[in-house]
């Protein structure tokens, strides 16, 4: 049974980092936009959840902010967040292309981060807030593992059908136009910028939905759950997966987390703990730089700089400098 | 009122050490035309490897910050070979996704090497300046020189020679350049040897300054993109007074904002130049 639980434990963390990655592939692979922040809409989703779902304060807390609603409205209220954080978000970040993107959405993940931390009163600060776990009322432990485990697949299911239909749809079709040429699409009469937006922000909304469901998964929000390292290793899986693959992201995440807990494996005893976590760092990332060396994705070469990829068209000539 | 000028004189020192953090990155940038996050790596690096030789093997502090800094270029251009001279041509968007990757890798190497905690080098700190009522630490100072020194350096490299020719005119058009005869691989790797050189005295001076910890590189690149954007890319006047301003601008926040809120001052920055004026400090002319 002890197994069993464990493995449905790792299937729940795949299948939340599942819908963040799909969430970043919507934006990435269709959009053309690197998002560097995509950790700060999952915050900003468990950050709602916690405070949608936490009963309200009393005199010896910090926090001043607490609904004690049902999980439902707790996950519609982590829709919401990542939605309304996309939207402020999203008209900076939008204007720009490329890498300024990237540093866009950098920096308000860095700012949120650090928002956290600080506004104590709705945030509770570093002790962070605690959640009641879900179906704790009518299931033993091991079953709420067991159930919320299925509970997430549902969600990673429904997630991955809204991407592919989204994907497959006439408005995907021209989202993959802009991202090939954007120039072209614009000349025949679409709204390039309305549906970048519309992008941008069914992808946070995901992501908000994935935070809320992480949320659900830890049972206590603390800021440091939610640092940069997160949108890397989603990077990571997308990547790994392969872009614009119809299940990269679901392949990528599962060789990324599986092989991340083996390496888990390899020694668990404390004083070895450090030395495996930056084992498991230097790996992941090798094995990210040798993915992309073998298979670079094809979309992103036409993207907002692409002119030094012309360097590789012009024949090298032996003269002398 | 003295707050003020003592803080302003803070901000300045911090600002010289964002500039020689800064313009090693910013000139690969100019060169192979992406963000390489790993940059913040080749700092950590050197400031390690200084430790170490410092610390565990004993050498006095000038040697070992020496060999560091000759380690980390060796290092820059060994990374330029092996990794981006051969994904140049899947263009700048992969290449800073992929400097992600280098960066995790190296990270996890360092720390696998030194393991945790916090990092002081075998260095008497040196007693405070006091300049018409100013306290200055006389090592921040240096570092504040050093970085004004190499700045210029880099200057008279790109005005004086034909290197600094060359990288100029691939920085500007790389295809014209290399139809032109100008060998890519051979100005990308003069870039990152000066990058590796300053990220190398960056790692020093961190290490000579206070305490290290394993987040040094984390830290870091968040403060060189920041200053990087605010600058805009332009030209060398234009990051030092990036610099200088953000390093000011993050001490006297201390002032307004609780401390803890000084590692979001950066990314406000961020913002705001993105918001209003995208192109940064560079005037309207495209370099």
């Amino acid at each position: 049974m002890n197994w069993v639980v464990f493995g449905t434990g790792v299937v729940t963390v795949i299948a939340i980092y599942a819908i963040i990655t799909l969430s970043l592939d919507l934006q990435f692979s269709y959009g053309n936009l690197i998002n560097f922040g995509v950790v700060a809409y999952v915050a900003a989703g468990a950050y709602a959840y916690a405070i949608l779902t936490q009963p309200p304060p009393t005199a010896f807390d910090d926090y001043r902010l607490g609904a004690g609603l049902p999980m439902p409205i707790g996950l519609l209220g982590a829709v919401a967040a990542g939605l309304a954080f996309g939207a402020i978000t999203a008209w900076p970040s939008l204007r720009l292309r490329g890498e300024y993107v990237a540093l866009t959405t950098f920096a308000f993940a860095e700012v949120f981060h650090s928002l956290l931390v600080n506004t104590r009163a709705v945030s509770n600060g570093l002790i962070g807030l605690i959640i009641l776990r879900p179906f704790q009322s009518f299931l033993t432990a091991d079953g709420q593992v067991l159930v919320f485990g299925l509970f997430v697949l549902a969600f990673l299911g429904a997630v991955y059908w809204l991407v592919r239909r989204t994907v497959d749809s006439p408005f995907g079709q021209v989202v993959l136009a802009i991202s090939d040429d954007e120039l072209g699409t614009r000349s025949i009469g679409k709204n390039v910028d309305r549906l970048r937006l519309q992008v941008f922000l069914l992808g946070s909304a995901i992501s908000g939905l994935a935070g809320g469901l992480y949320a659900m998964y830890v049972t206590l929000v603390v800021p440091s759950l939610f640092a940069a390292e997160l949108s890397f290793t989603v990077w990571i899986a997308l990547v790994l997966g392969g872009v614009r693959k119809r299940s990269g992201a679901l392949i990528g995440v599962i060789i990324l987390i599986g092989f991340q807990e083996l390496v888990r494996f390899i020694d668990l005893s404390p004083d070895r703990a450090a030395l495996v976590s930056s084992l498991r760092l230097a790996l992941t990332g090798a094995l990210m730089v040798v993915v992309l060396k073998v298979r670079p994705p094809e979309n992103v070469l036409t993207g907002a700089a692409a002119q030094p990829s012309q360097r590789s068209i012009i024949p090298r000539l032996r003269t002398r400098a | 009122m003295e707050d003020l000028v003592q803080y302003t004189v803070y901000g300045l020192l911090t600002g010289g050490l964002l500039l020689l953090s800064t313009v090693g990155f910013t000139l690969v940038r100019k060169v192979d035309g992406f963000l390489n996050i790993a940059h913040a790596e080749l700092i950590a690096f050197a400031a390690f490897s200084g430790w170490f030789l410092n610390v565990r093997v004993g050498w006095p502090f000038l040697l070992a910050s020496t060999i560091a800094v000759a380690a980390t270029m060796l290092l820059s251009l060994g990374v330029q070979r092996l990794v981006f001279a051969p994904m140049r041509p899947y263009g700048p968007p992969i290449l800073l996704i992929t400097s992600v990757g280098v960066a995790f890798a190296l990270q996890g190497l360092i720390q696998m090497a030194v393991g945790g905690g916090t990092f002081l080098y075998r260095l008497e700190p040196p007693a405070l300046l006091r300049v018409a009522g100013v306290q200055m630490n006389p090592f921040q100072l240096i570092v504040l020189v050093a970085a004004l020194v190499t700045t210029l350096l880099l200057h008279l490299l790109l005005t004086m020679t034909r290197m600094g020719l060359r990288v100029r005119a691939v920085s500007i058009n790389p295809a014209l350049a290399e139809n032109r005869g100008i060998r890519l691989q051979q100005t990308s790797q003069a870039a990152w040897a000066f990058a590796g050189f300053t990220a190398g005295l960056t790692g020093i001076g961190l290490g000579a300054i206070g305490t290290l910890t394993t987040d040094l590189a984390f830290e870091q690149i968040l403060l060189i993109v920041a200053v990087a954007i605010f600058a805009g890319f332009g030209s060398l006047v234009d990051l030092l007074v990036a610099a200088l301003l953000t390093g000011v601008g993050m001490k006297l926040s201390l002032l307004l904002l609780p401390s803890a809120y000084q590692t979001a001052v950066p990314f406000l920055i961020i913002l705001i130049v993105l918001l209003f004026r995208p192109e940064g400090l560079r005037s309207g002319k495209a370099a």
